[in-house]
């Protein structure tokens, strides 16, 4: 699995729940879309998982020119298909086509946040409207 | 005279009895069921128009000919005597110079423009006897609104946040003055801790925020207002920017600009003065006891324009126009009358009259204090002559004392101003940029002919460069709000601060790649890397320091590659520019920025603005709107089983730690492709006790919210889906546990 650590790419984050406590985690980052989520039952009680096919690791070269801002991956289909636990999805993410090659390859895609995420939550009176 | 204010002025008899005796609360909604059925319609029907609800009425009334429900009037009357809240009008000048507030209560005519105060005819007819006022603002006092939010268990549990965070954070910093590891809330900002560490604010005070903009409510200028609300820190980041726990504070009706600002916020700052100084008392339904409640006006938000009215400040062209009041001196042109605050001086300014001061160190900026803010202004009013008056103002960038000056318990001035994240570095930062890369009027220097090596988003370019961000739009997921649109048509056509937002600092680096010039486009990649720190909801203190180095790199660089000290070029060092030196500062003193950012202003404004029903006259309207708004926040926080808050969809299934899987389900089993089945081996052969688990078929769900209220879909529900317009959601950031 192509993973990258994000102490080396300065993508270090803090996960939130939603009480307001905090729990960071340290691991592995990676972008993957996701196939579907299923259920299976173990002794102690259901788990949810989900099928997701992984994106390439961020090309080094632009992710480090461009004070760690530009993130292009590669979109590998069924190669990389893979299960998670559902609870290590972070957040949603925006993967936009990239319209150059990079190393003489197509199918290039970039990476978009959300900005300041989970701060001004989207309100319930206001999705009425 | 904000100083010499008391609550027994400012209330009748009856309201003060209630004002200052709250009464414990029983939590069950009022026994009589028509009562409660009649004030449920009146907050469900909000933004709808009281024929809505006299219908409901009537409809009710036909069904059931034993409950009678109230009028509309008598209703609104109940849900305001039901909620305690008050509100106040006042008179004002036709024309908006001033309210007819404190100094100017007694006047019949405004002293600015000589206008009446009072109807001319009905004066005429009445011989003198019947004054009606030609125009009203309204004001809502704060007090009764904050009482309602201690009146039940669960809001005043809310309100108890902030003393709780706080006793966290004193525990986490122990007893060493290090600043925090992670800022992820105002209470972790220098400026509130201090506050506690001295015993200025304790366990039940409220600590407020007061912030005002501009509104345009329709799309003609005739629709202009001004209106301001308070901002309870006291409750939790997720809850407290939700309109339900927002108090109105005023609305100031237009088209015209107030002229003295101060008039106007009178009433209501009268108001917050009197309960700092005389307290403010609650029942506090959490621990079910009395206590008094101290006021404590933290900061106050504004947008430029009414920022410098507030803070006695000579606006932002001045010499020293920082809105933060820090004292940087600008340059000015040869024959110019606008500074800018150039750190660098331009070629040729040796002898400059005002400008010639020598390069300034971007590592020795100057930084806002109480001490300097005080000298400056003695010395300003202390002016014996109109031209010594001037010149002073001139040197010290402020040119009266401030309304807030008179209030006792503020952080020191200039210190309660802060900064705004949503005015300059979004909207005035995008314009400048935006003005070089296209080569707008805005930024053109005197030589028309130079080439710009930065102004490439011109002719064809610019065209593909549009069509490429609007093509970008579908591939961001519908909880990143509203998309960028086609920024060659439309950037110059009511662009608003959400889509900049997204535009530049969410797509920037992707979609400029390629059309910048390298040097231009490796500069702007840090100012996002910077500005994304600043916008995040926790922010560690490593990446605080990581974006202030940023930042004042971006602003050095800025000067010497776009100016390139030349005195043509100086006035593209707009204030938004110097205001990046202050972001991080202002971080590690205030919290995450976004927090205290008119962001909230404007989604209050949106929302009242979409209640409005009458626009033939827009302000009554908007007034009696939100009032109507009052009156519920304030009953909602009393009986909060009076609006319901959604549960979790039918059919989804609970996973714990805020995660929900939703519908669509399969109905029945999916067989797995043989790929699928591969995936699943490898993974349930490494995973504790998954011997027995079915490896070849499975149901599917199709959706998956997170703790981050986002809902993530999937490829196998989104292909479905045929319309070319459609969003995609499927697409995740994923962390694995480190191997």
């Amino acid at each position: 699995m192509s993973r990258y650590a994000p102490s080396q790419s300065n993508l270090v984050w803090h996960v939130y729940v939603l009480n307001g406590s905090q729990i960071s985690r340290h691991g592995v980052v990676s972008f993957a879309e996701v196939h579907f989520y299923f259920i299976k039952v173990f002794g102690d009680g259901p788990r949810a998982f989900a099928l997701i096919s992984l994106y390439s690791p961020p090309n080094e070269h632009i992710l480090r020119s461009t004070s760690d801002t530009l993130v292009v991956c590669r979109h590998q289909h069924e190669r990389e298909l893979t299960v998670i636990d559902v609870k290590s999805i972070l957040s949603v993410i925006a993967m936009a086509p990239f319209p150059f090659l990079i190393d003489g390859h197509g199918n290039q895609y970039f990476m978009i946040e959300k900005m300041g995420l989970g701060v001004i939550k989207a309100d319930a009176l206001e999705d009425n409207e | 005279m904000v100083k010499e204010a008391t609550l027994k002025s400012q209330f009748d008899a009856e309201e003060l009895a209630e004002l200052l005796e709250p009464q414990e609360h029983t939590s069950t909604p009022p026994d009589d069921p028509s009562l409660k059925l009649s004030l449920l319609n009146y907050i469900s029907f909000m933004g709808c128009s009281q024929h809505a609800y006299e219908a409901a009425r009537k409809n009710t009334r036909q069904c059931y000919p034993d409950i009678e429900l109230l009028s509309y009037y008598r209703v609104a009357r109940q849900a305001r005597l039901l909620s305690g809240v008050i509100t106040w009008e006042h008179h004002m000048c036709f024309k908006g110079c001033l309210g007819f507030t404190g100094p100017f209560a007694d006047l019949e005519q405004c002293p600015d423009c000589g206008q009446s105060r009072y109807e001319e005819k009905d004066l005429e007819d009445s011989d003198g006897e019947r004054k009606v006022p030609r125009k009203v603002f309204t004001t809502f006092p704060p007090g009764p609104q904050i009482q309602a939010k201690w009146k039940h268990l669960d809001t005043a549990e809310d309100m108890f946040y902030r003393w709780k965070k706080t006793e966290d954070l004193r525990r986490e910093r122990g007893q060493s003055d290090d600043p925090l590891n992670i800022y992820d809330d105002i209470l972790c900002g220098k400026a509130y801790l201090d506050l506690v560490d001295d015993g200025s604010i304790t366990e039940y005070d409220t600590v407020l925020m007061l912030s005002i903009d501009g509104a345009q409510l329709h799309e003609h200028k005739e629709s202009n207002c001004w209106i301001y609300i308070w901002i309870l820190v006291d409750i939790g980041p997720d809850k407290r920017y939700k309109i339900r726990n927002i108090l109105p504070g005023g609305i100031i009706p237009g088209p015209y600009a107030p002229k003295d600002l101060d008039s106007f916020l009178f009433p209501g700052l009268a108001h917050v003065s009197a309960l700092q100084r005389e307290g403010l008392h609650i029942w506090d339904a959490y621990h079910r006891r009395r206590a008094i409640s101290l006021l404590y006006l933290f900061l106050v938000l504004a947008d430029a324009v009414a920022m410098a009215q507030l803070s006695g400040s000579v606006g932002h062209h001045g010499r020293k126009g920082c809105r933060l009041l820090c004292g940087l001196l600008g340059r000015n042109k040869i024959h110019g009358a606008h500074y800018y605050p150039a750190l660098l001086r331009p070629n040729g300014f040796e002898t400059h009259r005002t400008s010639s001061h020598p390069d300034i160190d971007i590592n020795s900026l100057p930084i806002p204090t109480p001490q300097g803010y005080k000298t400056d202004l003695f010395h300003i009013i202390s002016s014996r002559t109109e031209t010594e008056y001037k010149r002073r103002r001139f040197n010290a960038g402020i040119g009266k004392p401030s309304i807030f000056a008179g209030m006792s318990r503020i952080l020191p001035l200039p210190t309660c101003f802060a900064g705004d994240l949503m005015h300059q570095p979004v909207l005035n930062l995008a314009c400048l940029l935006f003005d070089l890369w296209c080569a707008r009027p805005g930024a053109r220097d005197h030589n028309r002919f130079t080439v710009w090596p930065w102004a490439v988003l011109t002719g064809d370019v610019w065209k593909r460069h549009g069509e490429f961000v609007s093509r970008v739009a579908r591939y961001l997921p519908t909880s990143f709000g509203r998309t960028p649109r086609n920024p060659q048509e439309k950037i110059s056509s009511g662009y608003k601060a959400w889509e900049f937002l997204n535009y530049i600092y969410g797509e920037g680096p992707g979609v400029f790649y390629g059309v910048l010039p390298d040097v231009y486009y490796f500069h702007f990649c840090r100012l996002v890397r910077a500005i994304r720190i600043i916008h995040q909801h926790s922010i560690s203190r490593e990446q605080l320091a990581t974006a202030h180095e940023l930042l004042l790199q971006w602003v050095l660089d800025f000067e010497i590659i776009y100016c390139d000290r030349n005195p043509d070029r100086l006035h593209f060092v707009r204030q938004c520019v110097h205001s990046l030196t202050h972001l991080a500062r202002e971080t590690h003193r205030l919290g995450p920025l976004w927090l205290s950012s008119q962001w909230t202003m404007e989604r209050v404004i949106g929302y009242l603005g979409s209640l409005l029903r009458q626009p033939s006259n827009p302000f009554r309207n908007l007034a009696a709107q939100t009032k109507r708004v009052a009156h519920t926040n304030a009953l909602v926080a009393m009986w909060p089983d009076f609006e319901r808050t959604k549960g979790d969809p039918h059919g989804s299934e609970d996973l714990g730690n805020s995660y929900l899987l939703l519908g669509p389900k399969d109905t029945s089993h999916h067989q797995l492709l043989p790929i699928e089945r591969e995936a699943l081996n490898i993974f349930f052969s490494g995973y504790p006790d998954a011997e027995d688990i079915d490896r070849q078929t499975v149901y599917r769900w199709g959706r998956l919210r997170i703790p981050t209220e986002q809902v993530a879909r999937s490829r196998w529900k989104e292909l479905e889906r045929c319309s070319d317009m459609a969003r995609t959601d499927r697409n995740v950031k994923v962390c694995t546990e480190s191997i």
